[in-house]
């Protein structure tokens, strides 16, 4: 435990997945925590129930509506993501939704848990494009498989992940903790028809059990993995975060962290937070862990100037904020001759990975297909009722289209480039004085390469599916991936955390998350931060 | 919202012709005389306000949704539908009126009119958008009624779950058949 010098060995701003993870492997060893979280503690029952009353649902099937609320809380120090707190200053909107609650943003993630290919480490050197990372595949693989026992993992042993059809891929020393879910029939039926093309489908990892885990009973097939599991099978940081409380951990809610101290010798002394009624506390550790997600982490490091440090913590290479990634992506709807269902089962599970690697990416990024596969009544009935549909016909237009439409998207790797950037507003505050994040995004010629080679891939499923295209829409949509903001490399002059996501100008500040990937690969990056999460702690727990 | 009926069919035992009352059906017939004196079917709200009976709204509900209703249900989208729209109670008193001395069997005969009046048929509608949806309003003062047992989810019942109701583990897989919900 710590000495009356600190209030804690460490403290953890942050109490998402990367935050509970890193917590958790500290408690267990008797150090002492204390994890800072901006929002309220939530209890899914509330949420479930919040959802279940919301005359407007949010799901990934009614994305343009995700502005319009969320079961989770918006409060005045802690603002939803889902309302205009976010300013757009870029040619593109990076419209993302992260929440801030104990437990984080996985609360209302799909939980697709991928590791990345080994290729995608030497993006720079294989194809000129991006970075490189300071570390490989082989030194993160025994992380990636803790990552996956620790969050629970289901998935199809033998499958080649890098979507060539070929034998299992990429190496794992484990098999998948638990077996994968049951494909449902869409999902047997459009791996038949496509397959005649040379599409190879893969059912992907995620973090919904298929047997007891834990305390997680086995998916039901709610079909509202966003914006919440009613059962909990699906995992979700708070569990970490209960886990490391069990263990002693001490989490401080409705703290909002708005200023780091940093002394003379660039170790960080103190963390400056604010509770709802305004009024300000600091805390002292041995070491301190930045685990706020990729928007506010680095949002709290630019806002924590001072004379020593005018351009904010950790920030002697101006790469802080910078990098912003996201799997921006496209869809499109078409209407199949025979009923394929989507909707049964969680949502997501078949995705083509045909061009996720390979000499091409010199010319365009690495891609992911993935059908939708959410309960999409609600939106269609709505359309229906709004084009005068009713009657018998009604239900006979709910089945059929229930059935028969089927939404595609691509999700795009995209680069870091440095004009890509999060600052601390200069003109909009929160209600608390704080100023919100200010985003600006935009898409180079890269990525639109990759959306016409994605086109032509969606023509070729159309007519594999003997489908009619509906629409398409190639407008940017944001894939809530954050990722590149504090940047990882070896050289302090052009990257913010060295390869074990330390800061290179703070040796007691470690950064946790997707914010630290210097490539963003095409696949969900939420493994791949839990993974450095647990090589954090891993270091933590030798040197604190 | 769970109203405590019974899961799927929710019944509530009105006859299934068109159950309106004889006292319905003379406020209609009056309706039906104004109206031909002042040249057409323009509901007069100013004289029939809040005169539409629980019982009169659950029948015409059945007749618009061609399934039976559940009546706890019934006077929430009632006083929902009737918070949002002046005329409805009018229309409402109209609608019925109409379908009664037209002899409609099934809300597609009713859709089939040649000239259909315009008010009456948006009432119709926000009381078909109702049922189906679950919800009145736009979306700046939508307000849910039920979620559950909004109707839209009957015609895939069986295949596709209400999100939040899934059908256990593993409860999916083999070529979905439609099970038949219960109409009407």
């Amino acid at each position: 435990m710590s000495t009356d010098q600190f209030d804690a060995d460490v403290v953890i701003i942050g109490s998402g997945v990367m935050g509970g993870l890193i917590a958790t492997g500290l408690a267990k060893e008797n150090k002492s925590v204390i994890v800072l979280e901006a929002g309220p503690r939530v209890n899914r029952r509330d949420i479930v129930e919040t959802f279940r009353n919301a005359p407007i649902k949010l799901s990934l099937a009614n994305a343009k509506l995700q502005g319009a609320g969320s079961p989770y809380p918006s409060l005045p120090h802690a603002p939803s993501t889902y309302g205009d707190y976010l300013q757009q200053v870029g040619p593109v909107k990076y419209n993302t939704s992260y929440l801030r609650v104990v437990g984080g943003t996985t609360w209302h993630f799909g939980s697709s848990l991928w590791r990345m290919l080994p290729n995608d480490f030497r993006l720079k050197s294989l194809y000129g494009r991006g970075r490189d990372w300071p570390i490989s595949y082989d030194e993160l693989e025994p992380f990636y498989a803790r990552a996956e026992t620790e969050l629970g993992v289901s998935g199809v042993d033998g499958q080649d992940e890098s979507g060539q059809g070929g034998d299992a891929y990429p190496p794992r020393s484990i098999p998948y903790p638990m077996e994968g879910l049951k494909p449902s029939y869409m999902f047997t039926r459009l791996s038949e028809m496509l397959g005649k093309g040379g599409y190879n489908p893969i059912l992907e990892p995620n973090g919904r059990a298929t047997r007891p885990y834990g305390k997680r009973p086995p998916c039901a097939g709610n079909n509202n993995c966003n914006p919440v599991c009613p059962i909990a099978a699906k995992y979700d940081g708070s569990m970490h975060i209960d886990e490391a409380e069990r263990h002693g951990a001490k989490v401080l809610e409705n703290s909002v962290v708005y200023k780091i101290e940093a002394g003379d010798d660039g170790k960080i002394t103190a963390v400056w937070y604010m509770r709802p009624d305004k009024s300000k506390h600091k805390l002292t550790a041995r070491y301190f862990v930045l685990a706020a997600y990729g928007i506010e982490s680095p949002k709290l490091l630019l806002m924590s100037t001072s004379e020593k440090y005018p351009n904010g913590i950790a920030n002697s290479s101006d790469q802080v904020g910078r990098n912003l990634m996201d799997h921006t992506g496209i869809s499109m709807n078409v209407m199949a001759k025979e009923d394929m269902w989507p909707g049964e089962g969680p949502t997501q599970l078949l995705v083509y990975l045909n061009s996720r690697d390979g000499g091409f990416r010199k010319d365009y990024p690495s891609y992911k297909i993935k059908v939708r596969n959410t309960v999409p009544t609600s939106q269609i009935t709505s359309n229906l009722i709004a084009k005068g549909v009713l009657g018998s016909k009604l239900d006979e237009q709910i089945r059929l289209q229930s059935a028969r439409s089927l939404n595609w998207a691509v999700d795009f790797e995209t680069l870091p480039l440095p004009e890509n950037r999060v600052v601390p507003s200069k003109t909009k505050f929160d209600a608390i004085g704080l100023p919100v994040p200010e985003i600006y995004y935009s898409v180079p010629d890269y990525w639109h390469a990759g959306k016409d080679k994605a086109l032509e891939d969606f023509k070729q499923f159309a007519k594999l599916l003997d489908a009619d295209i509906l629409s398409t829409d190639t407008g940017f949509q944001n894939r809530q991936h954050i990722m590149g903001t504090t940047i990882m490399g070896d050289d302090p002059k052009d990257s913010v955390v060295d390869r074990d996501c330390r800061s290179h100008d703070h040796h007691n500040l470690f950064i946790a998350g997707t914010s630290v990937m210097p490539s963003s690969s095409c696949v969900n990056p939420t493994l791949t931060g839990a993974a450095l999460s647990i090589r954090i702690a891993d270091v933590l727990v030798k040197e604190v | 919202m769970d109203t405590s009926m019974s899961n799927t069919t929710t019944a509530v035992q009105v006859p299934t012709s068109l159950a309106f009352s004889r006292r319905s059906l003379l406020r209609g017939s009056v309706t039906l005389g104004l109206a031909a004196m002042l040249g057409g079917l323009t509901p007069l709200q100013s004289v029939f306000a809040a005169e539409v009976s629980a019982g009169d709204f659950i029948a015409l509900s059945q007749f618009l949704i061609s399934r039976p209703v559940n009546p706890v249900l019934a006077s929430r989208y009632q006083a929902a539908l009737a918070k949002r729209a002046p005329n409805f109670a009018g229309n409402v008193i109209a609608l019925k009126a109409l379908i009664d001395a037209q002899g409609y069997k099934h809300v597609d005969e009713y859709l089939a009119q040649a000239q259909p009046d315009a008010s009456l048929r948006a009432t119709a509608t926000s009381i078909i958008s109702a049922w189906y949806l679950g919800i009145v309003g736009e979306p700046a003062d939508a307000e849910l009624i039920s979620y559950s047992e909004a109707v839209m989810y009957q015609p895939t019942h069986g295949i596709l779950a209400i999100p939040t109701y899934g059908g256990g583990p593993a409860s999916w897989g083999p070529k979905p058949a439609v099970i038949q919900d219960s109409k009407v």
